[in-house]
């Protein structure tokens, strides 16, 4: 009720409809009207703050969407949508949500097309490798055929338009999107494939494009199979004897697969 | 366990102190705690350090630890009714900052420093719900925090602009002190803002409030504002404090025995102002049983 001015009037209009969804006895229904009904509101900066905080992962998407849409309201809608109340009633980190808002939205269309939309996918996956526990140290020894192995919870990978990863670069460290007819264009029907780790030591992440035939892989892995169906799809993927084994010993080297023991 | 009544004999006399959290002193304007202590050594007693985990401690308040010098630890990140805040890994930074500074206690408000997640994008503060069952939940984290830690654990009542429950925030904290068997820090300005929000006269609650445990009291100044025509108090740390502010503090310092420390949270403010304001709370409290210790350094 702090952040969403919509909900509050909705909540003493009528709160039983209104809190319907909500965990809540008629007694306690009552007190959330208790208050008047113009102190949630009194703090009119805190969208705006919350916001600004999540902007600082979102900044390439937000600030195409708000040249595409002339301003931050399409983003305040945030506020008002089921993913910032289910997200509060769930106990999510608030960033996934608006994330998740961001792509859907301009997945719709309402926030100036696939530019956008790729953007969000993108900053999504970066602000998840973020709340991933840091790389473990690389296991001693080589390991077994029928060791099951996944793919390591500090990865992400994206399919996303050709052109999303030139497009991000391109609008700086500032993310700024003045000037669209300066930014890269993407494709209506080829793909690139990104990755994005948390590298060891400092945590930070890097982002950059995988070869289709490791990005089947990885996500072939999942969350565990046995080492010889990943083997079994590096041949698929056109890897002859002895190359499958040295993929995926290359892939094991480099932390991107892990044994699900590790977990 | 010992009983608070015991216990409290154990903790040290602060005197008049300040406050700050990470970064504060480095905003243009504002006041350094280091420049305040040279100035006026006995209004800086002792700084009270504004803690979220995520951000440590900054160089003035490393500073002030390197020589020696007395604090506390409030912590600004642990909504302490909710058994879920206390992670593993928030307790562990916690318990090692604690180490590191050795306060004299630990305190905070006891209220919701963030919503879901502890993200920098959910944080807020919000006061407790003041309902019997919430009342337990508190005594709960603080007994759980005091029992991790080895430190005093010293609910705050928040400020705020909405307050949801049934009870009045001074019989609420009442409970919660019974419950945990702790000492409390009772914010003069947020008590203030509290009582002026419900049309209450500043003293409402006081008399069933057990005074004994006031272990800190804070002052601060605050201004009035007007939202859709709306009346309410943003306690805004600035040296205009509220008339019932003072009110609250004359009377809870004539009958707080126990009261080990004072702090004028002034952080936003010129050396000059602060010091000003400093004077204003040193009158007021020179004819106290505090102000009578502090003008004999004894505990």
């Amino acid at each position: 009720m702090h952040h969403d001015p919509q909900f509050v009037e909705q909540v003493y209009d009528d709160r039983d409809r209104a809190l319907a969804d909500e965990d809540l006895g008629p007694s306690e229904r009552l007190l959330l009207t208790q208050p008047d009904r113009r102190a949630w509101g009194a703090d009119a900066e805190r969208r705006q703050r919350v916001l600004s905080a999540l902007e600082l992962e979102f900044s390439a998407c937000c600030a195409m969407a708000e040249q595409a849409t002339g301003g931050r309201d399409c983003l305040l809608g945030f506020f008002s949508s089921s993913a910032f109340h289910q997200c509060v009633r769930s106990f999510q980190p608030l960033v996934f949500a608006f994330g998740r808002y961001l792509v859907g939205r301009s997945q719709e269309g309402l926030f100036g097309g696939n530019k956008v939309a790729a953007l969000a996918r993108l900053e999504l996956a970066a602000a998840k490798v973020r709340r991933t526990e840091s790389p473990s140290p690389p296991t001693e020894g080589a390991f077994g055929p029928l060791v099951m192995l996944r793919r390591a919870p500090w990865i992400e990978l994206l399919e996303l338009p050709e052109g999303t990863l030139q497009l991000f670069q391109a609008m700086g460290p500032r993310r700024t999107a003045a000037g669209p007819s300066q930014l890269p264009s993407l494709s209506s029907d080829t793909s690139e494939h990104l990755i994005i780790e948390r590298a060891q030591p400092d945590g930070s992440l890097s982002i950059g494009y995988l070869p289709e035939a490791l990005f089947t892989i990885l996500t072939t892995a999942g969350e565990g199979v046995p080492r010889t169906a990943l083997v079994a799809c590096a041949r698929a993927e056109g890897a002859e004897p002895p190359q499958d084994e040295e993929v995926l010993q290359s892939l094991e080297s480099d932390r991107l697969l892990v044994p699900l023991s590790d977990r | 366990m010992t009983g608070f009544s015991e216990r409290v004999k154990g903790l040290p006399f602060l005197g008049i102190g300040i406050s700050t959290e990470y970064g504060a002193a480095e905003t243009p304007g504002s006041l350094e705690p280091e420049e305040l202590r040279q100035a006026r050594p006995s209004y800086a007693s002792f700084l009270e350090m504004g803690v979220e985990t995520r951000k440590g401690l900054d160089s003035a308040a490393e500073a002030w630890l390197h020589k020696g010098l007395p604090c506390t630890y409030h912590f600004l990140d642990l909504n302490l009714s909710e058994p879920e805040d206390f992670d593993a890994a928030w307790m562990a930074q916690a318990a090692a900052l604690a180490e590191h500074m050795k306060p004299a206690w630990l305190c905070g408000d006891a209220g919701l420093w963030h919503f879901g997640h502890r993200e920098p994008a959910q944080m807020l503060l919000l006061p407790p719900i003041l309902t019997d069952e919430s009342a337990s939940a508190l005594a709960e984290g603080i007994v759980r925090l005091r029992d991790s830690l080895g430190y005093e654990v010293l609910p705050e009542n928040p400020p705020g602009v909405a307050y949801i429950g049934d009870l009045h925030l001074l019989d609420f904290f009442a409970r919660v002190c019974d419950r945990a068997d702790t000492g409390m820090l009772l914010d003069c300005a947020h008590l203030a803002i509290y009582q002026r929000l419900h049309e209450h006269p500043p003293m409402t609650g006081l008399d069933g409030f057990p005074m004994e445990r006031v272990i800190e009291v804070h002052v601060a100044g605050a201004e009035i504002r007007e939202h859709q025509g709306f009346e309410y108090v943003e306690d805004d740390h600035s040296m205009a404090v509220l008339p019932e502010t003072w009110l609250l503090l004359d009377q809870v310092t004539a009958q707080a025995k126990e009261l080990r420390a004072v702090v004028l949270e002034c952080e936003r403010n010129s050396l000059d102002e602060a010091i000003a304001g400093f004077q204003l709370l040193e009158a007021r409290l020179e004819d106290t049983a505090f102000g009578r210790k502090r003008a004999r350094g004894l505990p």
